[in-house]
Formats: structure tokens, C-alpha cells, sequence
């Protein structure tokens, strides 16, 4: 057993907000308090704040992408370690920071075994990816055939050989009609399968991955990522969910609105609003912040569209059955007015949107920003001096197009928490972490109190996992391989024949050998099963 | 006679998954599809793996004697092979750190090449499946009919017939004015590139194959004829492939981008990875005598003769299933991948590809070789 005494602790879930408590550990697990106490280890947590450990929602930190990333940067060294550091490297630089679940945010079927080499690679953490099947044909032609048990069948099995944990959709179709040499289909335009549109498709899986009771929803990119304008195609992409359970992300790049010469204004209190209209919907931010990013992104048309904006030279690869993947290196400067926006937007919505259990705190590691810049975000969160300080440095006609000046809000350690910690690990149906209830894993982070709240996030004095600390004033010790956490939704296995003889038309490879194959790899997996009924 | 059904072929980038494979005593007696490079490469390791291989010395002298060259050795040189696994790459990037050794592809970063010219250029890439119904194929100084026999299947097409060639290495010039002065005039260029401007500018869509002889020209060179095909084909779709010559060249290099952030030619140093495509090529240190320990990792498939006689007078290990005639002063042999060891493999498009086991092997897998020389021993 394990005794940490004295520490103020915060526990959104269960309303602890600073209170001095105990806090008991046993084994893995947080424990109730013993009726006996024994002589456990004693850890003086008096001075030091504690609450659970962060959970990652929304990053891209393995997988087929990032080489490509790698490759543009190669003649910088500095930005190449802090834009696409290796998969050992990040999983390091997340647990420095008290983050012990993480989860990438999209990777390919095709290209499936490489992002879980990288997943391999990540040990210490549990974590795990999102499997883009926004335009892969084989589902979205079973989709356009109509028949519900087809397609249900369809994703189970693209899922399970894929490793992934989650389905995401990003501008699910728009990979296809950009192959075609159409433009990025609206909501309602056919993408070139049949009447298939984008509303069909979203409408179609995220009901039948909440009918299937995968523990984290569909987790939506939508389209017209990072126009002026978009905020209203976003806003009708969010009411076409129909008040189904889903996970918009990185939403700072739908939030804007634009004035008479096309410009980005903030559209932030519009989706706000909107957003609020639906609590199924959760949400994480992508905050941009000044200097040196990279796009890296499934969504071919949109960085297509930024490729042609920004004159940047961009890498594209397409992926046979699949959409593509597209890495662009990008670059906010204060001083530039569209990128001041930007930046002022994504604070802008975290701080009106009332519940941080609903919206996360992500950069959309690296394309808005490295995730080490979370203390950082933080700060600015937390302070509003600190805020203004930024504002005044940055460019004034682009802020003037916001409403980050007029905001007062200030949040408090418990919404840190709940925004970093317990909101996104209930998104992700992962409710065996992100609180200190009895029975909750021993994820734990604790930051000793300072003034510096940036400083403060960004060096915890000891991260806890498993009932282990294993970083203790930035010195990482002794590991645990952690798990790559998966799903196995069942199929109808009498649909192995029909999935196979489509896919040998899409595909180069044998359906054999499709992916991670049915049965490899799942030595170092952790299955978490589909009905969220973890304790 | 032990017939083997489907087996993925490790002897070209193409990686093929359809073979039908039959051995008789473990001689190989029938091979289909028709390849004449596959049939060889597994009717070699048959061959090879029937026949009892011998070393000079016993492996454990041979492990011995690396480990004792590698602490004495004041700037080491670590080459990989294109015919390397996965594993057996992150083995020899431990390897490398631990000795604040030079790590260097014996291709020579070529793919990379077609890599940074294609970002400049902005054309894009794509797998396979993707590239097979281009309208125009141009094939870039290589002649897939020998290097990759069945690339015609992947592709839908004959490319003997159906396909503009451009060999290297014309003029950088021509290919500059090509591009500002479009098919104007047309009677002051080569009557080839005339031709293919046509063409190119005809089609909706197309493919540039390139090999690696047209990449040596460099990275302007190919920068420079990628900018005169957007030039010809502006707001269309083409893509550009490179026919890597050994079966995993890709996955080296990619393996290599995931555990360093580099595709080869760096130095350890301290902790610290020093990057420099020019100053850390494998020959060329070799050549200048700034290594006084070579470690193949896999039989160099690029490397010229005098650089091959010159590893044989030094201190040279060579890891490889097959004692090359050359002679490395001291050979420790490997398993063959997808012949005596399961793995897997990226295709020239970067797949990833399974590889089966179907002849037994005898020997170590490279990767516990490289492991093996990571354990430090103290000094006999």
C-alpha cells in the first residue's frame, strides 16, 4: 500500500477541489482508505497539488505520416526532435509532461503495421490510434449498397485487423472525389459512389458505431478544415449528428468566421453556441501557437487547398482503397493577422464553452502546435494577464477580429483536470481512469505549487502509473511496457467471402494479409470491450 | 515434393504474394508465376541452404573478434543492405550508438533524392493499386523488364510498348529550356523529349518511374525535369515511384526516419546525430580511409569493386547469409529473410508486405547478431 498524505487533490468526477486529503494506493489501483493502516510507504504529498493523470485524445505521433513529416524537416534538427520526435521519444516527452494514455489520432489500414511498430515503440504509456476509414472504399461502397448488416460486419472487421480503437472520419469522402479530380463535396453532394453523400456517411457510421457500443464514438474531422467562412458548414456538419454521440476534433480550425475581403474573423461564440445545443457531442480545441507547425493530415483536399493558399511545397501520398496522406509545413507568426486569429480562437473556445468535461485540451499535435506547448495553453488559460500580455504582442487588427480581449474567465485547477484528465478518458469510454475514485487505476500526477503555472505544468515533481511513480522530478524510472489498447467488435464470420473478393479489387495485397490479419499482434493488445462497462 | 502456396517473394521491391512454390529434397523444382528473378533468387537459396555452410573460424571466435574491433575502434562504419528487416535496422541503429559509429545505406540515400525533388515539385506519390490506371507511363532511366519483372502486372500495361522512356542522363539545360520554352520549338530539342512533351501534355494523368541510375544525376536534375512535367501538366494528377533496387530499400530507409528522424548517412556522437547526406556516405568514407571499422549489415549491393578490395584489406565483418567472393575478413552468417525466417518487408511504394518461412534455416537471426555485438564484454 501506498499512502500520499497531505496533498491538495482535485477530482472533478467526484468534486474534490483542493480539499487536504489522503489519498491510498494499492497495487495498480486507488484505494479506499484501509481500516487498518499498517506501515505503508509514505509519500508527503504537503505542498503539492495531485489529481489523475492526463489523458491524450487527439495527437499524431505514429504511423505512416510522420516520415514524410520527417522528411520535410530534415535540414532542421531542432524543429525535426519537436515536431516528429520517434514513437520512444514522444512516449518519454508525454510522461515528463503526467500524460499516460494517448491516443493517435489516424492511421491508414493499408499502412496499419507501421503505425503499430511505432505503437511498439511507445512503451510506458497505454495507447493507442483511430482508424481512418473515412474513404475506404470497401465500407463506403457497402455503405452505398444499403444493406445494414453488410456494412456493420464491414467495420468490425476493418477495425479489428487494423488495431484500432476508434473509427475516425476524416472529410469522409473528400479523399475519394479528390482522386477523382472533383472538388471537396459539400454535406450533400454525391462523392462519386452512387448517391453516396458526406451527411450519408457520418449519419450511417456514427449510429452504427453507437448501436455497436464502441467505447469511444466516431470521431469526426469534418471538411473545410482551416477556411475563412467555415464555421457555418461546421456548425450544419454538427446538427447533421442529429444529437448522436461523436467526437468533433480539433474544432479551432472550423471556428471562423470571415469579413469582406474573405479574411478569418472568430466565429468562436457562433459554435460555441451550436456545440451547446448537442451534449452528446464532445470536442477537443487544436490551439494553435506561434512559430514553426506541420500539417499532417488525411484530409487531401484541405491541404490541397492550404498547399495552393500558402505557395509551401507539400507531400502527398495516396493509398490504394484508402484517401491519402499529406504532410505541409506551416508557420504562425503574431505578427501576421490570420494566424492571430487563429491563435485567439481556440482560447477563445475553451473559455466559452462552459464544460471543460465536453471540451479537451489538444494542439492537434504538430499541426497547430507541439504538444509540449499544453503548460503553456495552460497558463493562458488560468491567467488573464498572462493572456493579455500574448494579445498585446500579437497582431492587433487580427485580435480586434476576435472576442479573446473581452473575456474574463479565468479557469480553475479543476477545470484543468477535468479538461485534461477526466473529460477526454469518459470520451474515450475509458472511465477506469481520469479520476481518484476507489478502484480507478493509479494514474497519478503531482505538481509541487508555484506561481509559475507554466512552469508548474510543464515539470511535475512525480508521475504516478500503475501504483509506480515513474518520473520523479523529470527523471524517468523504471517503466512498465504499458498496453496498446484495442477493440474486436464481432462480425458474421459467413461475410469473410464478400469482404475478401471486394477487397481483392481494391487493393494490391492479398485480403489475407490485409492490414495486422485477424489474428497477429494481439500478444501486446489489451481488448477493451465494446459495451463501456469498465469499473 | 513439399509444394508451398502463397509465397511472397524477397527478391525485388515488388514483393510479390502469389507464388507457388515446389521443392523436391530442397532442390526447387517448379516456381509460378513465370520471374525470372524470383525463380533464381529462391533457386540460389535453396541451393545455398542445402549446401553446409562453413566459416573460417567457429561463430563464437567470429562474435569474439567483432566485439573486441568494435571497443578498439576509433571511428566505426556501419553499412546496411537494402535486404534487411525491420528489426535488424533498430538493431544496427543500437549498435551504432552504442559505438558513436558513421550509419550509412549502401544505396546512398537515392530514394531520398526522388523524395526531396518530388516535395519541390509537388507531385505526389501513391501505392500500387493507385498508379495502375495512369493514362501515360514514363519510364525514368530503368528498364523494369530486368529489374522488376512483374511490375507490368501491377500496373495493368506492358511498359515495353506501352510507355515513353527518358534515359540519363540528358542535359540539364535541354530539360530547363524544355519547360520555359514549352513544345514551341520544338526542333531545337531532342527529338525524344519532343515526343514525350507531347504526350505528357496530352494525358489526363500519368506516372514517372524513376531507377536509381537516373537519381545519381542528383537531386537538381530530377528536381528540374519533375518541375518541366508539372509545367506540362498543370491541375492534373502524376505521380512519381522510385523502382528501389534491393527487396526492403524502402523499409530500411523509413525504419531509419521512425528511430532517427534521418534516411541514413549520420553520425552518434555523444548522444547527439549528426545528419549530412554529402560527408557520411559509405564509399566515400571507405574510399578516403576515415573508417578503421566496416560492419555490413547485409552484402552492399552498390558498392564498386575497388571498394570491395579495399574492405577485404581492412578490418570488415560482413553479416549475410551467403561468403561473398570477395572475401570480408570475417563473415557471420545470417538467416535469409522470407526464405529460413518469417518478416516482413515495405514495398517500393511502401506497403508493408508479410514474409513466410519456407526452407529451414540454420543460422542466426541478423538481428541477434547485432544484439549480440551490443553486449559490451570486457577486453580479453
Amino acid at each position: 500500500m501506498i499512502l500520499i498524505r497531505g496533498a491538495e487533490v482535485y477530482d472533478p468526477a467526484h468534486a474534490f477541489s483542493g480539499q487536504i486529503r489522503d489519498l491510498w494506493v494499492d497495487g495498480e489501483r486507488i484505494a479506499p482508505a484501509p481500516p487498518e493502516f499498517g506501515t505503508p510507504e509514505v509519500i508527503d504529498g504537503s505542498g503539492t497539488i495531485l489529481g489523475p493523470a492526463g489523458v491524450e485524445i487527439h495527437t499524431h505521433v505514429a504511423g505512416y505520416g510522420l516520415n514524410a513529416a520527417r522528411r520535410s524537416l530534415i535540414g532542421d534538427p531542432a524543429l525535426l526532435d519537436l515536431l516528429t520526435p520517434s514513437a520512444e521519444t514522444a512516449a518519454q516527452r508525454y510522461l515528463a509532461l503526467g500524460y499516460t494514455t494517448v491516443f493517435d489520432a489516424a492511421s491508414s489500414p493499408l499502412m496499419a503495421r507501421l503505425t503499430a511498430d511505432d505503437l511498439k515503440r511507445m512503451a510506458g504509456l497505454d495507447r493507442g490510434t483511430f482508424t481512418q476509414l473515412g474513404d475506404h472504399r470497401l465500407l463506403l461502397q457497402s455503405l452505398a449498397s444499403g444493406d445494414l448488416q453488410e456494412m456493420r460486419d464491414t467495420l468490425a472487421w476493418l477495425l479489428s485487423v487494423a488495431g484500432g480503437y476508434a473509427v475516425k472520419l476524416v472529410n469522409p469522402g473528400g479523399g475519394i472525389a479528390w482522386k477523382g479530380g472533383q472538388p471537396a463535396p459539400g454535406l450533400d453532394e454525391p462523392i462519386g459512389l452512387g448517391n453516396l453523400t458526406q451527411r450519408g456517411i457520418i449519419q450511417i457510421l456514427v449510429r452504427l458505431v453507437n448501436e455497436m457500443s464502441l467505447p469511444h464514438p466516431v470521431h469526426l474531422h469534418a471538411g473545410w478544415l482551416g477556411r475563412p467562412g467555415n464555421a457555418a458548414a461546421f456548425c450544419e456538419t454538427a446538427r447533421a449528428l442529429e444529437g448522436q454521440r461523436a467526437h468533433l476534433c480539433h474544432i479551432q480550425f472550423y471556428s471562423y468566421g470571415q469579413d469582406k475581403n474573405s479574411s478569418f474573423t472568430s466565429a468562436a461564440e457562433q459554435v460555441v453556441r451550436c456545440l451547446q445545443e448537442y451534449p452528446q457531442i464532445t470536442c477537443d480545441v487544436g490551439q494553435v501557437l506561434f512559430g514553426t507547425a506541420m500539417a499532417i493530415s488525411f484530409d487531401t483536399s484541405s491541404i490541397s487547398y492550404l498547399q495552393k493558399a500558402t505557395g509551401k511545397s507539400w507531400i502527398s501520398r495516396q493509398l490504394e482503397g484508402e484517401g491519402g496522406t499529406n504532410v505541409l509545413p506551416l508557420s504562425y507568426q503574431a505578427k501576421n493577422a490570420s494566424s492571430a486569429v487563429q491563435w485567439a480562437v481556440g482560447l477563445e473556445l475553451l473559455l466559452r464553452f462552459p464544460d471543460p468535461t465536453r471540451l479537451f485540451l489538444t494542439t492537434d499535435h504538430p499541426n497547430g502546435a507541439p504538444f509540449t506547448a499544453y503548460p503553456q495553453v495552460i497558463e493562458w488559460l488560468m491567467s488573464r494577464p498572462a493572456r493579455q500580455e500574448m494579445l498585446k504582442r500579437s497582431h492587433p487588427a487580427g485580435i480586434h477580429k476576435t472576442g479573446l480581449a473581452g473575456i474574463e474567465r479565468e479557469f480553475s485547477l479543476d477545470e484543468i483536470f477535468a479538461m485534461t484528465s477526466w473529460g477526454p478518458a469518459k470520451a474515450l469510454g475509458l472511465t477506469d481512469r481520469g479520476h481518484l475514485g476507489a478502484g480507478a487505476l493509479a494514474d497519478l500526477r503531482c505538481y509541487r505549487k508555484q506561481a509559475d503555472l507554466k512552469a508548474m505544468f510543464s515539470h511535475p515533481a512525480w508521475v504516478m502509473r500503475r501504483g509506480r511513480v515513474v518520473v520523479q522530478e523529470g527523471t524517468p524510472l523504471e517503466q512498465d511496457p504499458g498496453e496498446i489498447l484495442t477493440v474486436h467488435p464481432s462480425w458474421d464470420q459467413d461475410r469473410m467471402r464478400t469482404i475478401y473478393r471486394g477487397l481483392s479489387k481494391l487493393v494490391t495485397v492479398r485480403p489475407e494479409d490485409y492490414a495486422l490479419g485477424v489474428d497477429r499482434d494481439r500478444q501486446i493488445s489489451r481488448e477493451v470491450p465494446c459495451a463501456s462497462t469498465m469499473s | 515434393m513439399d509444394g508451398i502456396h502463397p509465397v511472397t517473394c524477397s527478391f525485388c521491391s515488388l514483393l510479390c504474394n502469389d507464388l507457388h512454390l515446389s521443392f523436391n529434397g530442397g532442390r526447387l523444382v517448379a516456381f509460378t508465376p513465370a520471374c525470372s528473378l524470383g525463380e533464381a533468387g529462391f533457386r540460389h537459396a535453396a541451393a545455398s541452404s542445402a549446401f553446409e555452410k562453413t566459416t573460417n573460424s567457429p561463430i563464437e571466435t567470429s562474435l569474439r573478434t567483432t566485439r573486441k574491433w568494435l571497443q578498439e575502434a576509433r571511428q566505426p562504419l556501419v553499412v546496411l543492405s537494402g535486404n534487411l528487416d525491420i528489426d535488424a535496422v533498430s538493431a544496427a541503429v543500437r549498435l551504432a550508438e552504442q559505438y558513436s559509429a558513421i550509419l550509412a545505406c549502401d544505396e546512398d540515400c537515392t530514394g531520398s533524392v526522388l523524395g526531396l525533388s518530388m516535395q519541390a515539385a509537388g507531385l505526389l506519390n501513391g501505392t500500387l493499386g493507385d498508379l495502375r490506371d495512369q493514362s501515360q507511363v514514363v519510364l525514368c532511366g530503368v528498364n523494369p523488364a530486368c529489374t522488376h519483372p512483374r511490375l507490368d502486372e501491377f500496373l495493368g500495361r506492358d511498359l515495353t510498348t506501352d510507355s515513353l522512356f527518358l534515359d540519363p542522363p540528358e542535359p540539364l539545360e535541354a530539360l530547363r529550356w524544355l519547360r520555359l520554352a514549352g513544345l514551341d520549338a520544338a526542333e531545337s530539342i531532342p527529338v525524344r523529349f519532343a515526343e514525350a512533351a507531347t504526350c505528357i501534355g496530352a494525358a489526363p494523368s500519368g506516372l514517372m518511374v524513376f531507377g536509381p541510375e537516373w537519381l545519381k544525376a542528383g537531386q537538381p536534375f530530377t528536381t528540374e525535369l519533375l518541375l518541366w512535367l508539372k509545367h506540362l501538366n498543370n491541375k492534373k494528377h502524376w505521380y512519381a515511384i522510385y523502382l528501389a533496387p534491393a527487396p526492403n530499400s524502402i523499409g530500411v530507409v523509413e525504419t531509419l526516419l521512425s528511430e532517427t528522424g534521418y534516411p541514413g548517412n549520420l553520425r552518434f556522437s555523444q548522444g547527439q546525430v549528426d545528419f549530412s547526406p554529402r560527408l557520411w556516405r559509405a564509399e566515400r568514407i571507405i574510399q578516403l580511409g576515415d573508417t578503421d571499422l566496416c560492419l555490413l549489415a547485409g552484402q552492399p549491393g552498390t558498392f564498386s569493386e575497388k571498394t570491395l578490395a579495399m574492405l577485404s584489406q581492412g578490418r570488415t565483418i560482413l553479416l549475410d547469409p551467403d561468403q561473398p567472393a570477395w572475401n570480408p575478413p570475417v563473415w557471420l552468417p545470417s538467416a535469409r529473410f522470407g526464405v529460413e525466417v518469417p518478416s516482413w518487408f515495405q514495398r517500393l511504394d511502401g506497403v508493408p508486405a508479410e514474409l513466410q518461412s519456407v526452407l529451414p534455416g540454420r543460422h542466426s537471426l541478423m538481428k541477434d547478431l547485432l544484439l549480440e555485438l551490443t553486449r559490451v564484454e570486457p577486453l580479453a
